[in-house]
């Protein structure tokens, strides 16, 4: 939570400001009990009514003035928490879009969505309870407890007793509280994970009969965390009490010394009441405390699981690098990629490709094409070797240059909500015919004109087109960029054969003087290609045309099904 | 708004209900509370009481000793009660939560396909995880709070009554004064919450648009733009944040000075009473006599008078945060289940299946119209056309996951509604492009169709599956535990492992829709082997966009649009030089 504290950038002020003013308001609210003592041994025992009424004046004066004072610190730590809150996620938004990619697909979007939202929400709300109520509970503690001492020097043990006691038995029971809940949050997890699943597999638990597994297994969770839950609320029900029970005791010892002390004369009987007053302020300063203890431990978890993603790291751009016009265009030399396990994802690659080349790359199921696309995009950096993209290696290059130099269309068509214009518009092309023309060349033309044209709703991530559809949209985005590589990931594989051969004809005819890698599952897709690189398991198992392939390479024969002809029918 | 609070009203009754489940918890749990609370209300009393012994030079120990011990077994005995009565209305709250959720887990299980996915995966899980969450606060407030506070309120009205009727009359006659605000800070609470909740869901949805395209937005160089955006929604959450923020931080020092003005008032009238009782006697002439003990005991109520009326406040608004939590959720599990369909029992083999004539829609507009076609027993039937034509429906109409609008569909001779879906289903080993795994071992997920496979059986299927090189590779073999959404492994790979958990049940029938999408042309053959080796001789039914898979079918049915454009043997269909002969072009 510490961590997150350099967020306040610009509300500091704010944030040290509130519980100032709080702190006022807790002392001049301490004044109230004394006034009662003196009202008691002076104006009451004196039968002086003018003087009580004055007293009583006096004090609804001061909790006038401490009401001021507390909207001050109210308005100031509302404004540093949600001002915290969104410099937070302001900086995780960037962050996450500057993170390794690898480790953004293992976190996975939605969990990423819900470090945002709902985990910047709860520390915001944890760090305005800390800045409006955790330090006042203190400050009404610690200064019931002196105020006593001044009213009673002879017994400053009971105030500070109570105290002391009260505040050991409350950090106690949060720590133990706030590793208890986030036991609980983990079952809760278990819970969304088996429903998550469960609606995803639906006709598969259907097909197999497997209603009564699944059931059984949430059962177990549900129990499980119904266990953790009681478990969790058992420690945080045990505070009101425990502080009750505490300082009740505090009062027993104070009647039992001070009846003493009244009947020495050391102290009056208004003293007495001002004393069982303060211990009743202390009570109800550790009940608001102990309220609190829930949402605190909430604010917690969801700081350090925020700072798990600050901690992850970004991908750095280069310094800057000018494009040698003359070298080619892509070159890899013995590049390979490792997600850290004991084998390279892809590993052994030499490719020169010239500016109007084609390079097409087919593979076995988990090859590592993807992991090359990844390469050239500089989603990842090669872990041997390098890769250089117009003669220079590709980390040289600052973002902007990077990608004014190579363009994608992944296999996940990824479109934005808005039009498809402003999907388009991504590439920095803003010329309506020649987004219709890319829209012809990508065969999508014919659906987009027949909605709304270039005006035609896009709903968010695209959902109201098909897949195949929104691989064509996503096609011509990356056709109408000016990069000279373009790769193309699989962006064709949702088309059937007959329109997926129209599109890519059109697309080797637009990218004629343009280096293209086409990666792909079909042999048909990639056999024109200047070059076809084959992997396997991450190797390279042949690298050349399509004629030698065939001659030499029995993957590649395999691949395209020729020579298995028969042997599986 | 009548209407609606009506309903709301038997939402919670119906709540309730569900509640009253835990009778052993419910009854004990707020009996405790009650009494608990209730019992550590006398305390205030009871020091008044010993304070008013504690006189200079004429202090009587032994009463003050005998109080002390009275509030010291009050304060323990309630406490005690207190407690124990929290942990069982939190139990009962856990354990009601627990049941409506394995209720709606239930009926996620139960319910039509076509009901379940009319919702989004989003919303079916935030009405398991967050909307039970509201219901467990909800209840456990709800009851707690409740009783407990108008216990307090009750016990602190009372007590003061037998202390003192006048100045307790005073105190109830301003009563209304707190109740009165802190109604009207809840209810301008309300409003900017709800505000406040939109513009986080619009940030919600803009950051998983923007995050799931990261890589778009990077390779075309758009980050900056979407930082913008984001800034712009993060601008918003500021003011509406800081307006519900501030609207929440009113409740506590708006009812402090309340209370704190209240205080003053009974300290000052308090202070009037007791010298009416010193000086004059008047005060105990009207039967309202006042002791220094008496005013401590005043004070200590007065000083905590506000928390009653905040918490139930507070929990008027949890109740209805909980009631339309409750009532999204019984949206769901008061659907109608799926029928089990007929009675009649299959015989097997199951003798062919035939369309006739059958059309389906999703809504008003029809989707698929005049399909017929027939499979004989043992036959293969090939499904191709473009995306979107209908294929995957007709498998989910053989599967009985969608239900027929028009036509007759024949199993077994018979209309396919007279024998029970379940037994339909079992029939079939089915594999779906879009795999399923679910978070457990590579064995557990391979032996989903069959849990009392042995491990030589589940090698075998492996195998079969061409998997067993790839398992061999993980660091656990068998036993390497993959996550739900299996994302270390690649589409082919977690293909492979549908396959063979296919291959380990050996079902009479089988469907594979796109099954191999996935996976590369070579592995792909070399499962179709298997699959010819496993299930030679039973009937089939395959989607796949490869053309030269789907060959020797015996029925290659032509799909286009939700019609049936083509249909009949590779060569039938080379010959009549169609559709499909542009398609086998296509795929060269």
């Amino acid at each position: 939570m510490l961590r997150l504290l350099r967020y306040l950038k610009g509300y500091r002020a704010a944030a040290i400001a509130a519980p100032l003013f709080k702190i006022i308001e807790a002392i001049i609210e301490l004044i109230v009990p004394l006034i009662v003592a003196y009202m008691i041994d002076g104006p009451i025992a004196g039968g002086d009514i003018p003087a009580v009424v004055w007293s009583g004046a006096l004090m609804a004066g001061l909790s006038c003035v401490g009401l001021g004072f507390s909207l001050a610190c109210q308005y100031l730590a509302s404004k540093a928490a949600v001002g915290m809150g969104c410099n937070i996620r302001a900086a995780l938004y960037s962050h996450l879009h500057r993170l390794n990619l690898g480790d953004a697909d293992r976190m996975g979007t939605g969990a990423l969505v819900n470090r945002l939202s709902t985990d910047v929400a709860q520390a915001q709300q944890g760090f305005a309870m800390f800045l409006r109520l955790m330090l006042r509970a203190p400050v009404i503690a610690a200064g019931g407890a002196v105020m006593s001492i001044i009213v009673a020097p002879s017994l400053w043990y009971i105030g500070v007793g109570a105290g002391v006691l009260a505040f050991v038995v409350l950090l106690v029971v949060m720590r133990a509280g706030v590793s208890r809940f986030s036991v609980m949050q983990k079952r809760l997890d278990d819970i969304s994970r088996l429903t998550g699943e469960t609606i995803r597999g639906e006709r598969v638990i259907r097909a197999f009969a497997g209603e009564k597994r699944s059931e059984d297994k949430f059962d177990a969770a549900l129990s499980s965390h119904c266990r953790s839950a009681v478990a969790a609320s058992a420690l945080s029900c045990l505070l009101t009490p425990a502080a009750t029970v505490i300082i009740n005791a505090a009062v027993v010892v104070l009647l039992r010394a001070g009846g003493g002390a009244v009947n020495g004369g050391t102290i009056t009987s208004g003293d007495l009441v001002a004393l069982v007053n303060y211990l009743n302020q202390i009570l109800l300063a550790l009940i608001t405390t102990a309220t609190l203890m829930v949402l605190i431990s909430k604010a917690i978890s969801s700081a350090a699981r925020i700072n798990a993603v600050f901690d992850l790291a970004e991908d750095k751009e280069g310094a800057g690098a000018v494009p040698d016009p003359d070298a080619p265009l892509v070159e890899l030399r013995d590049a390979a990629y490792s997600f850290g396990g004991e084998e390279n994802a892809v590993g052994g690659l030499n490719i020169t490709l010239r500016r109007g080349e084609t390079l097409g790359v087919i593979g076995t199921t988990g090859s590592g094409k993807s992991t090359l696309a990844g390469l050239l995009m500089r989603f990842y950096r090669a872990t041997e070797g390098e890769v250089r993209i117009a003669g220079r290696n590709i980390c040289e290059y600052t973002d902007a240059q990077l990608r004014s130099l190579v363009t994608l269309a992944p296999q996940k068509p990824l479109l934005f909500s808005g039009t498809v214009r402003g999907n388009l518009g991504m590439s920095g092309c803003s010329d309506d015919e020649k987004m219709k023309d890319a829209l012809r060349m990508a065969k999508a033309w014919e659906f987009v004109s027949e909605k709304n044209g270039l005006d035609s709703e896009v709903t968010q991530k695209g959902n109201n087109f098909s897949g195949g559809e929104k691989q064509r949209i996503s096609l011509a985005r990356a056709l109408l960029r000016d990069a000279p590589v373009l790769v193309l990931d699989d962006a064709a594989s949702a088309l059937d054969y007959v329109t997926e051969a129209e599109v890519m004809q059109s697309v080797r005819k637009a990218c004629r003087d343009k280096a293209v890698v086409n990666i792909s599952q079909r042999i048909g897709t990639i056999r024109r290609s200047d070059k076809v690189l084959v992997l396997d398991g991450g190797r390279v198992a042949g690298y050349g045309t399509h004629e030698q392939l065939m001659k030499s390479c029995g993957l590649y024969r395999m691949l395209g099904g020729k020579t298995a002809e028969g042997s599986a029918e | 708004m009548n209407a609606t609070r009506r309903e709301k009203f038997s939402v919670i009754r119906r709540l309730l209900g569900c509640a009253l489940a835990h009778k052993s918890c419910f009854f004990p749990g707020m009996l405790l509370v009650i009494a608990g609370t209730a019992l550590s209300l006398l305390a205030p009393v009871l020091t008044g009481k010993a304070i008013d012994y504690a006189l200079p030079g004429n202090t009587d120990f032994a009463m003050i000793t005998r109080y002390c011990v009275i509030i010291a077994a009050c304060v323990a005995v309630s406490g005690i009660s207190v407690w124990t009565g929290n942990i069982l209305l939190s139990r009962l709250a856990f354990l009601t939560v627990r049941d409506i959720r394995a209720r709606l887990f239930g009926k996620l299980l139960t319910l039509p396909l076509s009901d379940i996915e009319r919702h989004s995966r989003g919303d079916l899980m935030t009405r398991m995880t967050t909307f039970g969450e509201n219901l467990s606060d909800g209840l456990y407030q709800g009851i707690m709070q409740l009783s407990a506070g108008i216990v307090t309120l009750a016990m602190t009205i009372a007590c003061m009554y037998v202390m003192n009727w006048a100045i307790a009359t005073l105190v109830v006659m301003l009563t209304p004064v707190s109740a009165v605000v802190s109604a009207a800070i809840a209810k301008r609470n309300r409003v900017t919450f709800a505000r406040q909740s939109e513009n986080m869901e619009k940030m919600s949805g803009l950051a998983e648009e923007q995050l799931s395209g990261t890589r778009v937005l990077r390779a075309y160089g758009r980050v900056a733009e979407s930082e913008n955006d984001f800034a712009k929604i993060n601008a918003d959450l500021f003011r509406g944040g800081l307006g519900s923020q501030f609207a929440g931080a009113l409740v506590n020092p708006v009812s402090r000075i309340v209370n704190n003005i209240i205080y003053a008032i009974v300290a000052v009238a308090g202070g009037i009473f007791i010298t009416g009782t010193l000086f004059g006697g008047w005060a105990a002439g009207i039967g309202a006599p006042l002791t220094f003990g008496g005013l401590s005991a005043f004070l200590a109520y007065a000083n905590q008078f506000a928390k009653p009326f905040n918490d139930v406040t507070s929990v008027t608004a949890e109740l209805q945060t909980a009631a339309s939590a409750a009532r999204r959720i019984f949206e769901i599990t008061d659907g109608a289940d799926e029928d089990k369909g007929g009675s009649d029992v299959i015989e097997h083999p199951v003798d062919g299946i035939a369309f006739e004539d059958v059309s389906f829609s999703y809504s008003d507009k029809p989707f698929m119209e005049h399909i017929t076609f027939a499979a004989e027993a043992g036959n293969k039937i090939a499904l191709v056309g473009t995306t979107g034509s209908g294929k995957t429906t007709v498998i989910n109409l053989i599967m009985r996951f969608y239900d027929i609008t028009g036509g007759r569909l024949i199993f077994d001779g018979e209309n396919i509604e007279r024998f029970p879906r379940e037994d339909v289903r079992r029939s079939f080993g089915m594999v779906l492009q879009d795999t399923w795994l679910f978070s457990g071992t590579v064995r557990e997920n391979i032996a989903y169709g069959k849990p009392d496979a042995t491990d030589e059986e589940i090698r075998r299927a492996a195998d079969a599956a061409h998997l067993d090189k790839f398992i061999s590779t993980l660091e656990n073999g068998y036993d390497t535990v993959v996550s739900g959404d299996g994302e270390e492994l690649s589409e082919g790979q977690k293909q492979l492992i549908a396959i063979a958990r296919v291959f380990l049940t050996s079902p009479e029938m089988l469907i594979l829709d796109e099954a191999t999408a996935s996976v590369d042309a070579m592995t792909e053959r070399a499962v179709q082997s298997a699959f010819a080796d496993l299930l030679g001789g039973k009937t089939s039914f395959i989607v796949a966009h490869r053309l030269s898979t789907i060959r020797d079918s015996d029925l290659i049915v032509v799909m286009d649009k939700g019609h049936v454009i083509e249909s009949g043997t590779h060569e039938q269909l080379v010959r009549a030089n169609g559709y499909y002969t542009k398609m086998l072009k296509a795929a060269e």
